[in-house]
């Protein structure tokens, strides 16, 4: 209580405010214009070109790697004995002061044996268990590839005389592997992995090449517009999307009503038509339609047996006949042929959905870059080696289907006003 | 045989039992659908298209998935397939302890999950290291743009760092083969074409900027074709180099400086020094150069194997080797605003050597002052005030794709800054077929270069049309009659001398009985080969001619005509340019000797 706090000072007296106000800022202050017009004048008065030169040569960017300089070889430092972790190892000559005491195990020796045997199977358990992979893994250390088409050169010499069966029991040992079918070693197109861009693609191309890639996309453009207007013939233009009104629908079903009654004498005519009903067979009749049966297949049976006797004099016909059925199997063996390696150079159809080619990548004449810096990046890579799987039929295209998950929304009525009072009608407020 | 024997069931043979749909393969092979993709993708199996859609559906008229069923019995002998079982089990496991919240066994059995490795695919799915080569397109292209991907959560680190580590990897082999055959900036990315082992490798790097993904495809399947290539690619990338005694993985043959930036460890900064491409590789034996000799031998066998003359093989062979030097003795400084990854690459895997400011990326070799830079690649306006060196030119990038295509380093004063460019062509153009229209020469001698016959383009000295079988006759034409006049000639003599023998005839029989006893020296009949051909060639091309059904045979006759006037307008319109050519040379020469006669007089 006694002693005065700093921010309570007296200051109605001019002693007091002498005595604490702190002035060292001040007179450092007057010390230093003193010192500096000492030097040469006020440096805050000067002009900014008096004090600054402009520095107008680069630094000196020095290069990453020398050639033909070795790095100076700097001594090795032994990391074990490093000065600053000196006291860590303790005092030369000092002992480490390691107190033994073991407790000893009272327990009598079946006990003992029984734990043990207990601690060895959980041991066990837990090696085997799960964690077998990861230990493995861990000892694995991590090695270069090895090569292999190391014995590419050296194939098996014995190979050749070998027993096809002997061999492939052999290779079932040896490689523990069952062969690939050779079927999957057909490639399964013939477009190749990268198509080369075409060369109006060019960042800075020729005219020629830029407009004939710009005639190619307009004829694409050109067939999407036809196929476009062909589905709306096709669809909307058939089905009128003007909806039935109630008149229309008044009127459809009212339809022929008024007509009615002034084509009631045509109607009239046509309903005397009657339907014959055949009369039924006498037995004579059926008699006769047998023998006639029988009469016609013996007739037939002795034409194909004269057929067959004077086939002999057929002979050159026959061979005619022969000749262009071949010449005609030749002929459609030669067409499927041409049909599967048309096939083999297209997207099949391989699920549910259609291959979809990208769009034609291309700049337009006012896009074309000056220069490299400026260009005008087109088309997505990674598309487009998707899109390349999808044609060289190694993946089939897809819809992507992402599945929303649907809480059932749970309802439930708030107990209100109206509920107690039944006569009140009940409102769901809960939406 | 009818009434006896068991009745046919339908659809138990034929093309009905030869394929499976996609959900009896999950229910046979006992995986989900996702698990089921990627034992596809990785093994190389793929769903087929039936030749009859209802017979091998069974009567179904919907369009689904079918697989080989042989190709499913394959899969079930995939030891892979054990590893997917495992990861199914323990991951029930997972689940159940995690609904048990027992979080801690559901780390640990997450810990210990089964790993697999897709070694053993490679052989099986390549057998031959040739095989794999084939098959490299797609694993770099893919490769080099997952290389550039950002690393999201979707999309595995270690996954993206691979396919760059291995890319750079290749490209460092194709640097240190002098592999690079053709290079093409496109809107869509840099194409580039290399050689390798005799197998023509072409593969897209993105432009580099920033990545974004589209949406319509799907990421997982993209992420599961890359982790077989990356394997694949390893593989490939260790026979190759040590195919060159570089050591591998890839290690730098010159030592760096020390780090001074503290933001990267040594480690790191080694490895962006190797990512950089500027640096030669260590190997472990050097290169001998017995393979610069030209063997005729070898070269005669390359022939014949690909059917084509010794002197187009080794005019090829003459070619590559001028491009595998092509920048030898070009020092190269990269501005910073041109893309530095293809311009180091086509740069080196030509023989060039080149650097880049060393604050714009690690591995640059030499700074901008350097008085021995040949080449200074820019791509802005110069800034104002900065040092101009009159010891170097200053290009514009594409300077560099359009020699690489050329063969030849092309005149830079046409790639200037500020200068229109010339246009940038496509080295993967086809070669198209001409009518022997006229081709202004200038253009002749680029399409020569990029195609390489500029030889055969300057002997022509008309149009270029190497598959055009008019020219060809044109030439056996000429040749044919001279051949003929030769032949008549030797008839002829053959006649005079046998006049001559009938006379002797009649003077004496036993003079002519000795004179026909006289050995006489052979001749050696000449066999011309290319003669030979060549009337043979000409023989079948009128004998096709002759197949030409009647109603398009006017149609043919038409076009023969309309070449022949082509040519011929060809030939008018070259020779008013030689005719022009030599005017202004004769102007030019005249200007010399005023100019000469007017400094004498002074």
């Amino acid at each position: 209580m006694g002693a005065k706090s700093k921010g309570r000072i007296p200051r109605n007296k001019k002693k007091s405010w002498k005595k604490q106000v702190d002035i060292s800022e001040v007179d450092e202050y007057l010390d230093d214009v003193r010192l500096q017009e000492r030097f040469g004048g006020l440096v805050s008065e000067k002009e900014s070109d008096e004090i600054f030169t402009i520095d107008k040569s680069p630094d000196e960017a020095d290069p990453d790697v020398l050639l033909r300089q070795k790095r100076p070889k700097r001594p090795k430092v032994d990391q074990d004995n490093l000065r600053c972790f000196q006291n860590l190892k303790g005092l030369p000559g000092a002992k480490v002061p390691v107190k033994h005491n073991y407790i000893k195990d009272k327990r009598p020796d079946y006990i003992k044996a029984k734990t043990n045997r207990k601690k060895a199977a959980s041991e066990l358990l837990a090696a085997v268990s799960n964690d077998i992979a990861l230990k493995k893994g861990e000892e694995k250390k991590k090695q270069l590839p090895k090569d292999p088409w190391a014995d590419d050169e050296t194939a098996d010499p014995a190979g050749d005389w070998l027993e096809p069966a002997l061999r492939k029991m052999r290779r079932c040992r040896t490689e523990g592997t069952v062969r690939r079918p050779l079927y999957m070693r057909v490639k399964r197109s013939l477009l190749p992995a990268v198509e080369p861009p075409h060369a109006g693609q060019s960042y800075h191309p020729e005219a020629a090449d830029h407009s004939a890639l710009l005639e190619e996309a307009v004829l694409v453009e050109h067939k999407k517009e036809a196929d476009f207007q062909r589905w709306e013939r096709q669809t909307t233009a058939k089905f009128p999307s003007r909806r039935p009104t109630e008149a229309d629908w008044i009127k459809e079903m009212s339809g022929g009503l008024g007509e009615d009654e002034e084509e009631k004498g045509d109607e009239e005519k046509s309903v005397t038509l009657v339907k014959k009903v055949p009369k039924p067979k006498t037995r004579q009749q059926r008699r006769k339609m047998r023998e006639r049966e029988v009469a016609e297949r013996q007739r037939l049976a002795a034409v194909t047996t004269r057929r067959s006797e004077n086939e002999v004099f057929r002979v050159r016909t026959i061979a005619k006949e022969l000749r262009a059925r071949e010449a005609r199997t030749v002929e459609r063996q030669a067409r499927r042929l041409e049909r599967q390696c048309a096939r083999a150079s297209q997207p099949l159809t391989l699920g549910r959905e259609r291959f979809e080619p990208t769009s034609l990548e291309l700049n337009l004449t006012e896009e074309l870059p000056g220069s490299l810096r400026n260009i005008r990046v087109e088309g997505d890579p990674l598309q487009e080696r998707f899109k390349s799987l999808q044609k060289r039929n190694i993946i089939e295209p897809r819809v992507r289907t992402t599945q929303k998950k649907k809480f059932k929304r749970k309802r439930f009525d708030r107990i209100t006003a109206s509920d107690r009072e039944p006569n009140k009608l009940k409102t769901e407020r809960n939406f | 045989m009818t009434g006896s024997g068991k009745m046919k069931k339908k659809y138990a043979s034929g093309e009905a039992s030869w394929y499976m749909t996609r959900k009896q393969a999950l229910d046979k092979l006992q995986v989900n659908l996702r698990d089921f993709r990627r034992l596809c993708i990785l093994k190389g199996i793929y769903p087929r298209e039936p030749i009859k859609r209802t017979r091998a559906q069974k009567g179904s008229t919907e369009k689904k998935t079918l697989y080989y069923k042989k190709d499913i019995q394959f899969l079930l002998h995939e030891p892979l397939i054990w590893k997917m079982w495992d990861m199914k089990a323990r991951h029930k496991k997972i689940q159940k302890s995690k609904g048990k919240r027992d979080f801690e066994g559901a780390q640990r059995l997450n810990k210990g999950r089964p790993k697999y490795d897709l070694d053993h695919l490679v052989k099986e799915r390549y057998p031959t290291f040739s095989d794999a080569l084939n098959d490299l397109d797609d694993p770099l292209s893919l490769c080099s743009l997952f290389a550039i991907m950002p690393t999201v959560s979707k999309l595995s680190e270690a996954l993206v760092s691979d396919c760059r580590r291995l890319t750079v990897e290749f490209m460092h082999y194709v640097i240190e083969s002098r592999a690079l055959r053709k290079a093409f900036i496109s809107i869509k990315g840099y194409y580039f074409q290399a050689e390798v082992q005799g197998i023509a490798v072409t593969w897209v790097m993105p432009h580099h900027f920033v990545y974004m993904r589209p949406e319509n495809v799907d990421m997982k399947v993209m992420a599961i074709f890359s982790e077989f290539y990356t394997t694949l690619l390893g593989f490939v990338n260790y026979r190759l180099y040590h195919s060159l005694n570089l050591m591998y993985p890839p290690k730098l043959a010159l030592t760096g400086a020390t780090p001074t930036d503290t933001c990267m460890s040594t480690r790191e900064l080694d490895d962006e020094r190797v990512a950089a491409l500027n640096t030669p590789l260590a190997r472990a034996r050097l290169p001998d150069d017995a393979d610069d000799a030209d063997d005729d031998a070898e070269l005669a066998l390359m022939a014949a194997a690909a059917g084509e003359e010794l002197e187009e093989v080794r005019r090829r062979r003459q070619r590559t080797r001028r491009l595998q030097r092509l920048f030898a003795g070009c020092r190269v400084f990269i501005g910073r605003e041109v893309p530095r990854e293809p311009m180091v690459f086509a740069i080196r895997a030509l023989g060039g050597t080149c650097s880049w400011d060393a604050s714009c990326a690690p591995g640059a070799t030499y700074s901008e002052t350097d008085e021995t830079i040949t080449h200074q690649l820019i791509d802005r306006a110069m800034p104002q005030g900065a040092k101009k060196y009159t010891s170097r030119y200053y290009v514009q990038p594409q300077w560099v794709f359009d020699s690489v295509n050329c063969g030849d380093l092309r005149p830079v004063q046409l790639y200037f800054p500020g200068v229109e460019l010339p246009p940038h062509l496509s080295p993967f153009k086809e070669e198209e077929v001409t009518w022997g229209e006229y081709v202004p020469p200038d253009k002749l001698k680029l399409l020569g270069q990029l195609q390489g016959t500029e030889q055969a383009a300057a002997e022509d000295g008309v149009g270029d049309n190497p598959s055009s079988d008019e020219d060809a006759d044109e030439d056996q034409e000429s040749a044919d009659e001279k051949q003929e006049d030769e032949d008549n000639e030797e008839s002829d003599g053959e006649e005079e001398d046998s006049d001559g023998g009938e006379e002797m005839e009649d003077e004496s029989a036993e003079d002519s009985a000795k004179a026909k006893m006289k050995v006489t020296p052979g001749k050696i009949e000449k066999v011309d080969d290319r003669k030979d051909k060549m009337k043979e060639s000409k023989e079948d091309f009128w004998m096709r001619a002759r197949m030409i059904k009647k109603k398009d045979k006017h149609r043919f006759y038409k076009l023969l005509k309309r070449k022949k006037l082509m040519q011929e307008e060809a030939r008018l319109l070259t020779k008013k340019r030689q005719i022009v050519e030599k005017e202004m040379a004769e102007r030019k020469r005249q200007e010399k000797k005023q100019m000469k006669t007017a400094l004498a007089q002074t």
